[in-house]
């Protein structure tokens, strides 16, 4: 490669070895614009993980490594008792969902039925809309109704909004599946009932477990919608950390915040393995 | 022979779309049927009516005498060889021969044992426990195969099933598959755009075309005999000469420009209707004009010696003199217009009749006759009326 050697006269000797070059300097530009983006997504979360270490109690000020807010926090019983409705509410909710979601991918992709198209629109809206939109409506649809607020209007918020997510992630695994394996299942004596069982599900199954992954994340951090419809009592983690800063910034938030992230990393990326088996 | 699959009357149709016209077929016990046509003919639309994938619009559809209106696909005594296969990419090939079985409810031992000879009878036994992303196309079209074949069905069903495959394995599978189904002697029905594939598996074939079956019948039927110009057109090569009908009398003559060419047909004609003459190109004989010699020419011996009074000529005749011996043929003069040397024959292009193209095809047999045409040469075709056939639109 001569022409890295010599960038200078190459380029002027030859237009092609100019193009080139200029192809080498967009790749480059584009790499450092890539860092750069990175770096501003998550320099902050960074900083977050490094001050939930720091052993004092003003936020801004380094005084030396220490486990101390996470020995706080886990002794600190309203956290606790957040995290465990947090859990209950991701795992409930996510079970209901992927139930419901995956049977709503399974008619939109191998089913014709009256007004499918306008459902199908409809499915994408929690996906797209602001969560405060979401949180407002839901709010107002158990007011009309008269349902007092529990952990319970919680959970079936959060399986309103997670139904979306399942079935889209379903239904694209689902597209990707030749329909004619179904018929090879018929034409080999199964019914549609053990068609979807040795057939259809097995294949699926990737997908159910991704979207499941991925509605548990969401159900995990949602605050918005929690915050509008959690009822007397019902706080969930995000809920519970808000209302931590509201008393000004320590460092046990940052040590709670940093577990949340953790947690939910983890947890998009296995989901993310399994959307590429 | 007792019929094993029976279309009365059917039709599909999808919304507008008329897939299938009323078509009427029956299809016997232990036969190799083909279903023969260009895409969208109907042909697969057919195959999945008798899978039970599409309900007929109307008519009726019998399997071993059985009506099989609203019984659905998994009920049906009929397996089906997808075109992409269709093979269950999470189970092991073993599995996949097994799925079957295991739906019908046979015992476990006698599973085992009916797999493992499916498997050795399309030789895939080494693969079983491999699955089907790891075996190749030829390899997952034998455990397609093995897989339908193992429910021992009274009908199997094959759409296209050698499409994916290249020339050469392509053809040794079309062996191979007329061997298997004379040896478990149940009813194939095949569906292919392939002619030659139809034409080296079937005991029969239909020949469709927009939701019609032009003709039924066997290969050499269908080859030789033509019913229409799309089957002609359709099967193999064939020339056309458009005229009017000039004469009938056991040998249709047919006018041309000026002139007249003649051959037989099935059909009812009336004089001055619109014909074709078709005529495949291996069906014209193509001789230098004027004076030739024995060896200049594919004719047998003997022949020639009974025009010359029991006595071959060692010198020059007319070669006009020969072939009006012979009953009810006809020949006329063309100018070789293109020569194509593909091997095993040489191809011509001969202008005739001023402006009409004639292919022919003469087999190139080395040096036995002496015979070559260059473009420009002067000659002379000639055919026997049993050679050509007349037919309508």
């Amino acid at each position: 490669m001569s022409a890295t050697t010599f960038p200078g006269r190459s380029a002027a000797a030859r237009p092609s070895t100019r193009s080139r070059l200029q192809a080498t300097f967009n790749k480059r530009a584009l790499l450092w614009l890539a860092i750069g983006l990175f770096l501003f997504l998550y320099i902050p979360i960074l900083i977050l993980i490094i001050y939930s270490f720091n052993d004092s109690s003003q936020i801004g000020l380094w005084a030396g490594f220490s486990l101390r807010w996470y020995g706080e926090l886990f002794r600190n019983q309203a956290v606790l008792d957040a995290l465990k409705l947090s859990l209950w509410v991701a795992l409930w909710s996510t079970l209901i969902s992927t139930f419901l979601g995956t049977l709503t991918a399974l008619a939109l992709e191998r089913h014709n039925f009256w007004g499918k198209i306008t459902y199908d629109a409809i499915l994408y809206l929690p996906v797209i809309i602001p969560d405060i939109v979401m949180a407002l409506s839901t709010l107002l649809f158990f007011v009309v109704l008269g349902v007092a607020l529990s952990k319970y209007t919680i959970l079936i918020a959060h399986v309103a909004f997670n139904i979306s997510f399942v079935a889209i992630v379903v239904r694209a695994r689902l597209a990707d599946m030749n329909s004619t394996l179904e018929e090879a299942a018929a034409d080999l004596g199964a019914n549609e009932w053990q068609s979807f069982r040795r057939v259809t599900l097995p294949l699926l199954m990737p997908g159910i477990i991704s979207g499941a992954l991925l509605a548990f994340t969401l159900s995990l951090d949602d605050f918005v919608i929690t915050f509008f419809v959690a009822g007397p009592g019902s706080t969930t983690l995000p809920v519970r950390v808000y209302s931590m800063i509201r008393f000004g910034l320590t460092p046990e938030v940052n040590a709670v915040s940093t577990l949340m992230f953790l947690g939910s990393t983890l947890l998009v990326i296995i989901s993310l393995v399994l959307q590429r088996r | 022979m007792s019929i094993s699959v029976k279309l009365d009357h059917v039709k599909k149709q999808f919304g507008d779309f008329t897939a299938v016209h009323d078509l009427e077929l029956e299809i016997a016990d232990g036969e190799f049927f083909s279903m023969l046509g260009p895409s969208g003919c109907g042909k697969t639309t057919t195959l999945r009516m008798i899978a039970g994938f599409e309900q007929p619009t109307s008519g009726e559809l019998y399997i071993m005498g059985q009506p099989v209106a609203g019984i659905p696909a998994y009920r049906r005594p009929v397996n089906t060889v997808f075109q992409n296969y269709a093979l269950f990419p999470h189970m092991t090939v073993a599995q996949n021969v097994a799925f079957g079985l295991e739906m019908a409810k046979v015992p476990k031992p006698e599973i085992e044992k009916r797999v493992k000879d499916a498997l050795a009878l399309v030789q895939m036994s080494p693969m079983s426990e491999r699955k089907p992303s790891q075996l190749s196309g030829g390899q997952q079209q034998r455990v397609a195969l093995a897989r339908a074949l193992v429910n021992r069905p009274k009908v199997l069903l094959l759409d296209e099933p050698l499409g994916a495959l290249d020339l050469k394995l392509r053809k040794a599978m079309q062996l191979e598959l007329k061997q298997i189904q004379s040896d478990v002697g149940i009813t194939f029905i095949y569906v292919t755009h392939d002619q030659e594939e139809a034409m080296t598996m079937s005991n029969r074939i239909a020949v469709m075309s927009n939701g019609y079956v032009q003709q039924i019948g066997s290969p050499r039927e269908i080859y030789e005999h033509p019913q229409n110009r799309f089957v002609a057109d359709f099967i193999g090569e064939t020339n056309f000469l458009e005229g009017k009908v000039e004469e009938v009398n056991g040998v249709v003559k047919l006018a041309v420009g000026n002139s007249h060419v003649i051959g037989r047909s099935d059909q009812e004609l009336s004089l001055g209707q619109k014909a074709y003459l078709a005529i495949r190109p291996e069906k014209i004989n193509m001789y230098p004009p004027g004076k030739v010699t024995v060896r200049d020419i594919e004719l047998d011996a003997e022949q020639i010696a009974d025009v010359f009074g029991g006595r071959v000529p060692s010198g020059p005749f007319d070669i006009k003199q020969v072939l009006k011996q012979e009953h009810e043929s006809m020949y006329v003069n063309g100018n070789v217009a293109e020569a194509i040397y593909i091997g095993t024959d040489t191809r011509y292009r001969v202008t005739i009749l001023g402006d009409q193209q004639l292919f022919v095809r003469t087999q190139n047999f080395g040096d036995r006759y002496d015979t070559t045409f260059e473009v420009g040469d002067e000659v002379l075709l000639h055919w026997p009326a049993e050679n050509a056939r007349i037919l309508t639109e």
